[in-house]
């Protein structure tokens, strides 16, 4: 609900921020949003957990971890695709 | 497949230990060294230094990949008696074994390392906080132990033999070490016509549906498996992007090096083969003169 005050660019704002900081390898305006994530190890396993909260937090919404595919968290555009696109 | 134990259990050359542990000799130890010849003759393509490692892990080198709360349902440790001299006299007065054959254990000494899970292990704790210039080819065997529910000659073991072959490098490199290692198994699949396909899959952790290595694995495959009839992995090839090198300290460049792996599990390729090739060595395709290209 909230998030539907939130802007595209309000969003994979909040989402470089949280990857930048998690990571603490990139300051922001390093990380684009096509830069692979999981392939560069920029954040490990147990952060993708915290991202998902993270996610949960963000959109107002629960993440079905079961129905998550490869590449869904490939990069910025792919997680703004995944889980902020397809809500009405 | 179960024509292929029987067959097993005909061969006065094997012999099956139900604890997961195969002996055998003559034939099929001539077609065990054959097969570890070629992959030798793969890792020579890469002009890999070979090493030969211990037995035994330290404990503390394996927690570094949090190990034991990725996969303790695999993990054997070494036991030793404690080695206080009252301690083992009790020991030696009682009856060691109990009708099962089930040692009676008087107190232990701590334990502080692990029989080796995987062969590649060692190679990263070898390199530990080098700084590599160009990328690096390794290979190495070793006898691996991984606890089981259930254990199937050959094909499912608690103690079996592993043959890696490593690069760590650069993203880059591996990445072309692993997509080459792969397209040159494949022409040997090719050549001695073994039916195998190439699958994504993921580690064994424990309880996956809990595990968020099992997730990420998920999420951006990083192997994938030679799958002999459908049914049985028979090797590997492995991406660890940076992990190893994050845990090891080993870099490359400015960067944790990347490092990749190309695993084959000899005792499952003896039965991949047996299978295909049946049990009498004069029907097998010579590996000997197999050429690795």
């Amino acid at each position: 609900m909230s998030m539907e005050k939130r802007s595209e660019a309000d969003v994979r704002e909040s989402l470089r921020g949280w990857v930048c900081r998690t990571s603490g390898k990139l300051s922001p305006g390093q990380l684009r949003d096509d830069m692979p994530i999981l392939e560069n190890r920029l954040i490990t396993s147990l952060q993708v957990m915290e991202l998902i909260l993270y996610l949960e937090q963000l959109r107002g919404a629960p993440v079905d971890v079961e129905k998550l595919r490869p590449g869904t968290f490939r990069d910025i555009n792919a997680i703004y695709q995944s889980f902020f696109v397809s809500e009405n | 497949m179960e024509v292929m134990e029987q067959a097993l259990e005909q061969t006065s050359s094997y012999r099956w230990h139900a604890n997961g542990q195969s002996a055998f000799g003559e034939d099929l130890l001539s077609l065990y060294r054959k097969l570890d010849g070629l992959f030798l003759r793969l890792a020579g393509l890469y002009r890999a230094r070979e090493y030969q490692f211990p037995t035994f892990i330290s404990a503390r080198e394996l927690a570094k990949l949090d190990y034991f709360t990725s996969f303790p349902q695999i993990v054997t440790f070494p036991v030793c008696l404690d080695a206080g001299e009252d301690n083992l006299q009790a020991f030696s007065d009682g009856s060691p074994l109990d009708g099962d054959g089930q040692v009676r254990l008087t107190a232990t000494a701590p334990v502080r390392e692990v029989l080796t899970p995987a062969a590649c292990y060692h190679l990263y704790i070898h390199l530990q906080g080098q700084r590599l210039d160009g990328p690096r080819h390794l290979t190495t065997r070793n006898t691996c132990f991984r606890r089981e529910t259930h254990y199937l000659p050959l094909q499912r073991q608690w103690s079996f033999s592993m043959r890696e072959i490593v690069c760590l490098g650069s993203a880059e490199e591996v990445k072309r070490f692993l997509e080459s290692a792969r397209e040159r198994v494949a022409r040997i699949f090719a050549q001695i016509k073994l039916p195998i396909d190439w699958k994504p899959a993921t580690d064994p952790f424990f309880r996956p549906q809990r595990s968020a290595k099992y997730l990420v694995q998920r999420l951006d495959p990083v192997k994938t498996e030679m799958v002999f009839e459908d049914r049985l992995a028979i090797g590997s090839v492995n991406l660890h992007r940076n992990y190893f090198g994050e845990a090891f300290d080993i870099r490359r460049g400015d960067e944790a090096a990347f490092s990749g792996c190309v695993a084959f599990g000899l005792e499952r390729w003896m039965f991949a083969f047996l299978s295909r090739f049946g049990p009498s060595a004069g029907d097998w395709p010579d590996l000997d003169t197999l050429r690795v290209l």
